[in-house]
Formats: structure tokens, sequence, C-alpha cells
């Protein structure tokens, strides 16, 4: 068919423009101006012995809860400040600097997601020398931040209950980045008999991540004993790695 | 959404080796895709339209390649394939499984035209 009208005239071919060109082989990481920034930012922490957490989940599943409680029951033992990330308000820092603890809100605007540039420019305003541990609490989006480094040593990823035990199979990319699954609002078990947390693990499971899973409720006491023992742990282990460093 | 500011890396990256061939034009840029990246290449193809203009990838065509996923299982040793959200082992069906292929987001070649040579086909069609 000619292509316009449908006729039998056959297609005009058009010849081919190939003679002159000239193919350059690039073999380029696409993300790499973001992943040089993050690892900018990570030789950064590591220079003042910062451990950097950054914490992934959908909307509403409770980060901001879990460090307010985390800040609350362990900021005699370590220093700590947050990144918060949101696309609009500085509602979730104001909350974290109720605890005396520094907070920085980076408003994305209608950007999904952080980077690493952006995470770089706020770091000025923090003391990094006085720092043990910064959270990062990324924007909360189950697709963007996946894609993007941001320095940090520790990937956390919420599941919370009322948002199904499916998850991870539905979100892979996401979920595979986590180094821990922590199941948040286990209050709500109660509530949701259709969350099977053993199902949620296995979906974990599934898209080939071997990481802890810990429940958590932030709001029973002695429901978040299981998670700060991970955080001592890691920061432990962290530290006992830089000495041997240094030793070495 | 943030296919949008891989377009603006993706169009730095060809600026540089652009700069290496000043007389070219960018004709057809290759970048192979895996499933596990986190792009879309549906996303990905019309951002590129959106942010292209006034760049140096103004009439370029952008080729994307998907890859499939590929894993080597950790407790049997198979390599095998897989799909997105059931990363385990074909052979054994265990999830100690190490990713093989799958995440890249790489560009790979960039066809660059010589500039006196129109590019601009009569309806503008672009190869998926």
């Amino acid at each position: 068919m000619c292509g316009n009208c449908g006729c039998e005239t056959p297609r005009k071919i058009e010849k081919p423009i190939q003679q002159k060109t000239n193919v350059v082989e690039v073999h380029a990481n696409l993300k790499s101006s973001n992943d040089t920034q993050a690892i900018t930012n990570r030789a950064l922490f590591d220079a003042h012995d910062v451990m950097v957490i950054n914490l992934m989940s959908s909307p509403g599943s409770g980060k901001t809860r879990l460090l307010e409680e985390t800040i609350t029951a362990l900021k005699s033992q370590y220093n700590m400040a947050v990144i918060e990330g949101d696309l609009e308000t500085e509602n979730d820092a104001n909350r974290i600097r109720r605890h005396g603890v520094q907070a920085e809100q980076i408003a994305t605007g209608q950007g999904c997601h952080l980077d690493a540039n952006m995470v770089f420019k706020v770091l000025g305003k923090f003391n990094l020398e006085k720092l043990d541990v910064l959270f990062i609490e990324n924007v909360g989006n189950l697709i963007c931040p996946a894609c993007f480094d941001l320095g940090q040593h520790l990937n956390v990823i919420l599941l919370s209950v009322p948002e199904g035990d499916d998850k991870p199979e539905k979100y892979p990319v996401m979920f595979r980045a986590a180094d821990v699954m922590l199941i948040s609002k286990t209050d709500y078990l109660q509530f949701h008999d259709e969350f099977n947390v053993a199902r949620a693990i296995q979906s974990f499971r599934k898209v080939g991540n071997n990481a802890p899973v810990i429940e958590v409720s932030s709001t029973q006491s002695n429901q978040l004993e299981a998670w700060f023992a991970y955080f001592i742990e890691t920061i432990n282990a962290r530290d006992s790695r830089s000495l041997q460093e240094r030793g070495a | 959404m943030h296919e949008m500011s891989l377009c603006y890396s993706l169009l730095d990256t060809i600026a540089v080796h652009q700069r290496a061939n000043m007389d070219k034009r960018v004709g057809i840029v290759h970048v192979k895709v895996g499933p596990l990246s986190g792009v879309e290449p549906d996303l990905l193809h019309h951002a590129f339209l959106s942010c292209r203009t006034h760049t140096i990838g103004d009439q370029a065509t952008l080729k994307i390649d998907t890859s499939a996923i590929k894993v080597r299982c950790k407790l049997c040793g198979e390599q095998s394939y897989a799909v997105v959200n059931r990363i385990i082992c074909a052979s054994c069906g265990s999830w100690h499984t190490e990713l093989i292929q799958g995440d890249e987001f790489v560009l790979q070649r960039i066809e660059f035209i010589p500039s006196e040579i129109s590019t601009e086909p009569k309806e503008r069609q672009y190869v998926r």
C-alpha cells in the first residue's frame, strides 16, 4: 500500500542514509551523574563517621512516626539528625524538631524522589562532625526513589499492614533495594485478617531479597524493641568495621 | 515521572560525545533498559520527545532495547531467566539468587549523521 490512501501503489522506498553516519559505541551507565554525586556523599559521610539511613515506603506507612519513636528512645546514645523529603510543607521536619533534633526539609515540588544532588545541597546545614546517624526520609513513593542512590549506607523499607501483604511483588524494584524491611502498624493486624505476615515475607523473598524482616508498631509499647536492637547492632558492626580499617 | 530527569542525564551524556563529533548531528540513540532498572521504556520515550527540544538531540531518534532478567542461583549454581516479581532460580526454585542482568540503564551507541543531510522524515516517526 502507498501509505497515504491505501491504494496499491507501492510505498516509495526511502533510501537509507547510512553511508555517511558514524556510530560511536558508548556503553555508559545513564545513572552515572547521580551515582557520582552519591559516591561523593558517601565518602563525605564516611569521613565524618556518620551512618546514613534512607527510609522509603508509600506515603502514610509510618516513616515519620518511626523516626520520632527512634529519636525519643535513642537520642541519649546517638546524635541524630533528619533530612525530610516531601513534595510540600515543613510538617514532618517540624514533628522531628519537637524532639530537639535538627531536621531539614527538602520540598521537591512536583518531584517524585530525592536525588544525590538535593541531599548534597542540604548537607551544608548540618555539622557532620557531631553526628552519629543521619536519617533521610525519602518522598513517600514505592517507585522512583529506588532508582536514585543518595550515598546512604542502609535502605530501610516500611510496609504497613493496611497496604496489603503483596506489595513487594507489585513493586519489585523498590523492595529489591531494601537492606531491611519493617512491617509497620502491626497493631492493625487484628482488623486486617487478610494481611498475613508470612505471606508478606514470602512476597519479599520472591523478588530475590533475603534481607531481615522486622515487625514494628509505633503506637504500642515494646513493639519497636527488635528494630532498636537491629539499629544498634548495625551501628556497632559499622563502627567496629571502620576501627578495623583504620587499624589496618 | 523520574524518566524526565533520566532523559536530561541522557542528553548530557550525548552532548559530551557530540563535542567530539563537531560536524555531525545526533541521529539514532540506542539505549538498553532492563526490567529492574526502574525505567519504563514507554515513559522514557515520551519524556525524550519533550526533553530533546532545543538540545543537541533536537532531531534525534531514541531506540530502546529491553533486556531480560538473568540470575545465577547461589545454591545450585544454575543460570536462568526470571520475571520481574519472581526473581527465583528456575532450576531449583530458591530465592537465593544473584542478578547477572536486568537492572541496567545504559547508553549503548550513538549514530551521528553529517549535518548537511536532513534527518527529518516527512512525518515524524520514531523508532521504538
